[in-house]
């Protein structure tokens, strides 16, 4: 058995990970980026609602 | 032209009596804004402003985030 | 006339009060349990324990002198062996959350990733407190019975 980088799929968005960004365990059940988790929690800088101005 | 300030120096005008305007439209409003803000959305504001705010005391507008 | 350039986002990130109908649900700022125990990246683990449960946790963040979190201890780190110091004993750069993100949301995730807790922290990483699974999972399950009504009491 060789040593090699474990990379996992974040559920939501298909990127790949090194760890969950929520609970940070590699072998989470539903492993979620640091992007998408942001945006479910709320915490996106990105305005969470569109508006022109 | 509109001077910048920061969470500070919104503390210490809001204690000085200034008068906070969220720019944002009515439901973003609605959801959070600063204690004590009014509603202005953008649109109107040049309308608005002249009739809604005091003229004597500081006026603080904002928005989202800087973005 | 002043602009606040950050706005509202930048308010809202450090736990300043607001006001509307999103300031009336509990957030993790308001259940975070400011009174957690806090220790340095150069203390014992064991001395950090001691502590730790004799104040009635098994948890304790790791700041600096400005509160900002460098890491934290659950109840797996605190078993650790007594003798390491809390920089080589804790787990390191921890997710940490918004003081106003919806308890609701904090509350799924913890119980769908079975985390026992989470900080809460400041834009500036500044600790507000720590947010257990069961202090978020009681709120949650008391806004559920508020919006639908309770199920108690049925055969």
């Amino acid at each position: 058995m060789t040593d090699q980088d474990v990379t996992i799929a974040c559920a939501k968005c298909g990127a790949s990970i090194d760890q969950c960004e929520f609970c940070g365990e590699p072998a989470c059940g539903a492993p979620i980026c640091y992007h998408c988790m942001t945006e479910a929690l709320g915490q996106a800088v990105a305005h969470p609602h569109p508006h022109g101005g | 032209m509109p001077q910048p300030i920061d969470r500070n120096g919104v503390r210490r005008l809001v204690e000085r009596d200034a008068q906070l305007v969220e720019v944002l439209p009515a439901n973003e409003y609605e959801e959070d804004h600063l204690p004590g803000a009014i509603n202005m959305p953008l649109r109107k504001l040049e309308a608005e402003a002249r009739s809604a705010l005091d003229r004597n005391r500081p006026t603080i507008v904002y928005c989202w985030d800087s973005a | 006339m002043y602009d606040y350039e950050d706005g509202k986002l930048d308010w809202l990130a450090a736990g300043l009060p607001s006001e509307g109908t999103n300031a009336q649900r509990p957030r993790a700022g308001d259940l975070a349990r400011k009174d957690v125990p806090t220790c340095r990246l150069d203390e014992r683990l064991g001395d950090v324990r001691d502590r730790a449960r004799e104040a009635g946790w098994e948890a304790c963040v790791v700041v600096n002198e400005d509160r900002v979190v460098f890491g934290l201890l659950r109840s797996k780190e605190l078993e650790a062996n007594p003798d390491l110091r809390i920089e080589e004993a804790m787990r390191p750069g921890p997710s940490t959350f918004r003081p106003f993100v919806s308890i609701e949301e904090m509350a799924t995730f913890m119980i769908e990733h079975d985390l026992e807790s989470s900080p809460v922290t400041m834009s500036d990483g500044r600790l507000v407190g720590l947010l257990r699974k069961q202090d978020a999972a009681k709120a949650a399950l008391e806004l559920h019975e508020r919006k639908h009504g309770s199920h108690g009491g049925q055969p």
